[in-house]
C-alpha cells in the first residue's frame, strides 16, 4: 500500500531495494539511464494501479507508459519529502483519472445517486472463498467510480480525504462509492 | 430498535475503524445476537482483507521501456518502427521486381567476390544473426564496390533507382536492429532482419551483374 505514509528509510528504497533518492537525482540531471532504473524498479506497481483502476490491459499499458512520460517531465517538481514510489502513485492515479476515456464518462465519478446497480451475474464464482482471481475479475467489472474508490482505499491504503484530493469528489461520495463497490462485490462472489 | 438494515450501514465504518466506540459496543452487541449479520461482517472483513492482499506488483504483457524511451529522446516508439520496418520491407520487395523489370542481369556472368554470401543468400534460419550480419556485411561492402565500378556503365535512372532501393532497406535495417537492441531474442523482428539483409544482398547482385546499356 502507498497511500498516506509518511516516508521510511524502507520507502526511500524502490521494490527492488535499489536508493531511489540517487536515481532520482541522477534523473533530474537528464540521465536516461538512471530513468529506466527507476522504470524497471516501479513499473510493476504503476501498471498493477493502472490495471485495476482502468480496467482495460491495452489501456492499462498506454497510461503506464503515460506516467512514466509525465514523471519524466515533471520530475523536476519532485521534492523528496515523499517517497519517489508514492509522488509517482499520484502521477499514475491522475494520468487515468485525466484519460479522455475517463474524462468521457466522469459523471459516475461525481455522481450522489448510487442506486443504479450492474448484474453481476457473469462473475459470480461457485463456494464462497475468496480467491485473488475472482475478486480481480469482479474489481474490473465494477463502475467506474466505485471501482477507483475501491482500489484506491481497500486495495492501495488511501484514505477518503487523500481519494477527494486526487478525485475531486467530496469525501462522502468517496464513501459512498466505496460502500457500493463492497456492496456489489460481496453479491459477485457470493 | 434499530433493524439489521441499519446495523450493515456501520459495518463498513467498523471494518475501516473509523466508528465511535459506544456504536462499535451496539453493533457488536446485535451481531451476536444476529447469525445473519454476523456473516455479513465476515464477507466484509474477509473483503478488504483480501483486497489488501492483491498482488501489488503484474508484469506488462510487453516490454514498455523502449516506446517511453522512444517519447523521452524523441526517438519513434517500437510499435512505429516495426511497422515503418514491414512497410520499407513490402515496398523493397515491390521495388525489385520493378528493377527486374528494366533489364535482365547477365546470368551468365560470375562475380569475383572474396565472401560468397552463403548464408544471407540462403535465408537460413539457424546461423546465428551475428554470423549472418557479419557475412551480410562483408558482401555489401564488396558488391557496393562492384556496383559504384560500374556505375558509369549503367544508365542514371537504373542507377536511381537501385540508389533509392538501397537507400530504402538501409533505413529498414537500422531500424530493425534498433527495435531489436531493445527487445532482444524477438523471433519476427529477428526474421525481418534476415529477409531485409537478404534482399539487400540479392539487390546488390542485380545491380552488379546488369549489362551495359551500350
Amino acid at each position: 500500500m502507498v497511500g498516506s505514509a509518511e516516508m521510511s528509510e524502507a520507502q526511500r528504497q524502490g521494490p527492488a531495494g535499489v536508493d531511489d533518492r540517487l536515481l532520482v537525482k541522477r534523473a533530474q540531471r537528464g540521465d536516461v539511464r538512471a530513468f529506466e532504473a527507476l522504470y524497471r524498479a516501479h513499473s510493476k506497481r504503476v501498471y498493477a494501479l493502472c490495471r485495476r483502476l482502468c480496467g482495460d490491459v491495452t489501456l492499462a499499458e498506454d497510461l503506464c507508459q503515460e506516467t512514466f512520460v509525465k514523471a519524466w517531465t515533471g520530475l523536476a517538481s519532485f521534492r523528496g519529502k515523499a517517497a519517489f514510489g508514492t509522488w509517482l502513485h499520484r502521477v499514475a492515479v491522475n494520468a487515468v483519472l485525466g484519460h479522455r476515456r475517463w474524462s468521457e464518462s466522469r459523471e459516475d465519478l461525481r455522481a450522489e445517486d448510487l442506486s443504479t446497480v450492474e448484474p453481476f451475474s457473469a462473475a459470480k464464482s461457485s463456494g464462497r472463498s475468496l480467491h485473488g482471481l475472482d475478486l480481480e475479475r469482479a474489481i474490473a467489472r465494477l463502475p467506474q467510480g466505485a471501482r477507483a474508490v475501491f482500489v484506491l482505499h481497500d486495495v492501495e491504503g488511501y484514505l477518503h480525504r487523500e481519494i477527494s484530493e486526487m478525485t475531486g469528489m467530496a469525501e462522502g461520495t468517496s464513501k459512498a462509492h466505496l460502500h457500493r463497490a463492497r456492496r456489489l462485490l460481496r453479491e459477485a462472489l457470493e | 430498535m434499530k433493524e439489521c438494515k441499519d446495523y450493515r450501514l456501520w459495518m463498513n465504518d467498523a471494518v475501516d475503524d473509523d466508528l465511535a466506540p459506544d456504536l462499535r459496543e451496539r453493533l457488536e452487541m446485535h451481531l451476536d445476537s444476529c447469525p445473519e449479520c454476523h456473516r455479513h461482517m465476515d464477507d466484509l472483513r474477509s473483503l478488504v482483507t483480501a483486497a489488501a492482499g492483491l498482488p501489488s506488483e503484474m508484469e506488462p504483457s510487453r516490454n514498455l521501456w523502449p516506446d517511453i524511451e522512444g517519447r523521452l529522446t524523441g526517438q519513434p516508439s517500437s510499435r512505429k518502427l516495426v511497422r515503418r520496418v514491414v512497410l520499407a520491407v513490402a515496398a523493397l520487395v515491390v521495388a525489385g521486381f520493378a528493377l527486374s523489370q528494366l533489364r535482365a542481369p547477365n546470368t551468365g556472368s560470375q562475380l569475383q567476390l572474396s565472401t560468397q554470401p552463403g548464408i544471407v543468400q540462403a535465408g537460413n534460419q539457424t546461423a546465428t544473426l551475428d554470423d549472418v550480419r557479419l557475412e551480410y556485411r562483408q558482401a555489401r561492402d564488396e558488391l557496393l564496390e562492384v556496383v559504384q565500378a560500374r556505375s558509369g556503365e549503367i544508365s542514371p535512372e537504373t542507377m536511381q533507382v537501385i540508389e533509392s532501393n538501397l537507400a530504402l532497406i538501409d533505413r529498414a535495417i537500422d531500424d530493425i536492429e534498433t527495435v531489436l537492441a531493445a527487445n532482444p531474442g524477438e523471433g519476427r523482428l529477428d526474421r525481418h532482419l534476415r529477409l531485409a539483409y537478404h534482399r539487400q544482398i540479392e539487390m546488390l547482385r542485380w545491380a552488379a551483374r546488369m549489362p551495359s546499356r551500350t
